[in-house]
C-alpha cells in the first residue's frame, strides 16, 4: 500500500514539475505606443553597457543544449566587445566599422560593410541590445507581457536573414527595462538563448576594449 | 606505326594500374596470424557525443565555429555552429546503409553542390564502417605497428591505416575514378575517439580539435 502510494505521489509530482521550470506565460501588450516609448528613453539614456552572458545553444538532433559563457560590453553608438570565455575562448569586436575576431589569439579583421553576412550579424546584436528596433524597417516586431517582463518578437523583413533566423525574441525587465534575454528562434527548432546578468549601465568603458 | 607501339602503351598502362595499387611500405607478408584480428576503429564502442573547434575553409574562405557529432541507434549526426550559436549545417549518416547519407540544413551561403557534395563525401570517410569480404587486403608495415586494410566500397578504394595495438584509425582515405581523393588524419584519442582530425578533398578542408 505504501509503494502504491509512493508511486502515485511521484506520478503525481512529475505531472507538476515541467510547470516549474517554464516561463511565465506571456500576453500581448495592450498599449504598445507607451511601450515603445520606454524602450526608446531606455535606449536614449543608454551610454554603456556591459554584462556576463550565459549562452544555451539548443539543437534538436541533440535534445540537449550547449552552454557557453562570457562577458559583452557596447557603448554607444557602435562599439562592441562579446567574448566568449568558456568552452572556446573567442572574442568579437565591433568598432568604428569593423568586425575584429580573436579567434584564441589568431586575428582576422573584416568591414562590416565589404561581409554582408557580418553585416546583418552585426545589426541584430546591436539591435536586441540596444532596443533600437522601434520604428526599424528591417524588423516586424509584435509585443507581449506578463507581470514581469516585457517581451518583444521581431521578424527580420529580408528573407535572406529569415532563413538563417526565423524571429529573434527581446526580453526586458518591467522595473528597469534592461534586456536580460535574447532568443534567435532558427528554422526547423533550433534556438539560442542567451542570458545576461549583472548588467552595468552607463558604468565609464574605455575604447580600448572594443581594440584588439 | 601505330600497331608497334600498341605493346608499349599497354605495358605503360599495366605499369600505371599496378603502381596506384601499391601501398608504400606495406605488403601481406608482414602480416601475422593474431594481428589479423585488429579492427581499425575511429568513434568506439559507447561513443555518444562530441564537440570540436571548427576551422573550415571552403573554395579559400575561412568559416570558424563549433563542431558537434552524435552518435545514437539511427547513426551519426554532425552539425557545425558559429560562435554565436548560428547553424552552418546539418548532416546525418544512417547506421542503415541502404539509406542515403542526408544533408538535414545547410545555410543559403553555403547552399552550392561541391561543398554540399564536400561536406558529404568527407564525413561519409569518416563515419565509414569497414568491411571483412573476399575483396578486402589486409597489409601490415614492417615495424607491424600499422596495419592497413583496403576495401571496395561503391566503386571507391577505401584505405583505413590504423594501430596495429589500439585500432585507432590514423589515416583514412577515398579514391574514386575521376573524383578528388579525400583524407582524413586523426590523433590524439582519448575516452574512444580522436581529439584532432583533418579532412581534405580538393578545395574543401576541415581542421576539428576536441573542445
Amino acid at each position: 500500500m505504501n509503494k502504491f502510494l509512493l508511486t502515485a505521489f511521484t506520478l503525481l509530482l512529475m505531472c507538476f514539475v515541467p510547470a516549474f521550470g517554464q516561463d511565465v506565460s506571456f500576453s500581448p501588450v495592450t498599449d504598445v505606443s507607451a511601450l515603445q516609448r520606454a524602450v526608446r528613453q531606455q535606449s536614449e539614456a543608454t551610454q554603456t553597457l556591459s554584462s556576463l552572458f550565459v549562452q544555451e545553444k539548443y539543437l534538436d538532433m541533440l535534445q540537449d543544449v550547449l552552454v557557453s559563457n562570457g562577458r559583452f560590453m557596447y557603448k554607444k553608438e557602435n562599439s562592441v566587445r562579446w567574448e566568449y570565455t568558456d568552452p572556446i575562448r573567442y572574442t568579437i569586436l565591433i568598432h568604428d566599422g569593423k568586425f575584429t575576431i580573436d579567434n584564441d589569439g589568431k586575428i582576422s579583421e573584416f568591414s562590416t560593410q565589404s561581409n554582408p553576412m557580418f553585416r546583418e550579424i552585426n545589426k541584430m546584436i546591436v539591435t536586441a541590445i540596444r532596443g533600437d528596433f522601434v520604428g526599424s524597417p528591417d524588423f516586424s516586431p509584435t509585443y507581449f507581457e506578463n507581470e514581469e517582463q516585457v517581451m518583444a518578437r521581431l521578424v527580420p523583413a529580408s528573407a535572406q536573414v529569415r532563413s538563417m533566423i526565423e524571429y529573434i525574441e527581446i526580453y526586458f525587465q518591467k522595473s528597469d527595462m534592461q534586456v536580460v534575454k535574447v532568443l534567435f528562434a532558427e528554422p526547423g527548432g533550433d534556438y539560442t538563448a542567451i542570458r545576461f546578468t549583472d548588467n552595468q549601465v552607463n558604468r565609464e568603458i574605455p575604447d580600448s576594449e572594443f581594440l584588439h | 606505326m601505330r600497331a608497334a607501339l600498341l605493346p608499349y602503351f599497354l605495358f605503360t598502362l599495366l605499369g600505371l594500374f599496378f603502381n596506384s595499387c601499391r601501398f608504400s611500405g606495406f605488403s601481406a607478408r608482414y602480416v601475422s596470424g593474431d594481428l589479423k584480428n585488429s579492427r581499425p576503429v575511429v568513434f568506439g564502442q559507447g561513443f555518444e557525443k562530441a564537440l570540436y573547434s571548427t576551422d573550415l575553409n571552403v573554395f579559400g574562405r575561412q568559416i570558424t565555429g563549433i563542431t558537434v557529432i552524435k552518435h545514437d541507434s539511427t547513426g551519426f549526426h554532425v552539425a557545425m555552429l558559429s560562435e554565436l550559436g548560428l547553424k552552418y549545417f546539418e548532416l546525418f549518416f544512417p547506421a542503415n546503409d541502404s539509406t542515403a547519407d542526408e544533408i538535414r540544413y545547410v545555410m543559403e551561403v553555403m547552399n552550392y553542390k561541391p561543398v554540399t557534395e564536400g561536406l558529404l563525401s568527407l564525413y561519409g570517410l569518416l563515419f565509414q564502417s569497414p568491411v571483412y569480404d573476399s575483396h578486402a587486403r589486409f597489409l601490415m608495415n614492417e615495424t607491424g605497428k600499422t596495419c592497413l586494410l583496403i576495401n571496395k566500397i561503391e566503386r571507391k578504394q577505401v584505405s583505413f591505416y590504423f594501430s596495429s595495438l589500439s585500432g585507432e584509425v590514423e589515416e583514412l582515405t577515398s579514391k574514386k575514378l575521376l573524383k578528388p581523393k579525400a583524407e582524413i588524419k586523426l590523433s590524439g584519442y582519448g575516452d574512444g575517439y580522436p581529439g584532432s582530425l583533418l579532412l581534405f578533398q580538393h578545395k574543401l578542408s576541415i581542421q576539428l580539435k576536441r573542445l
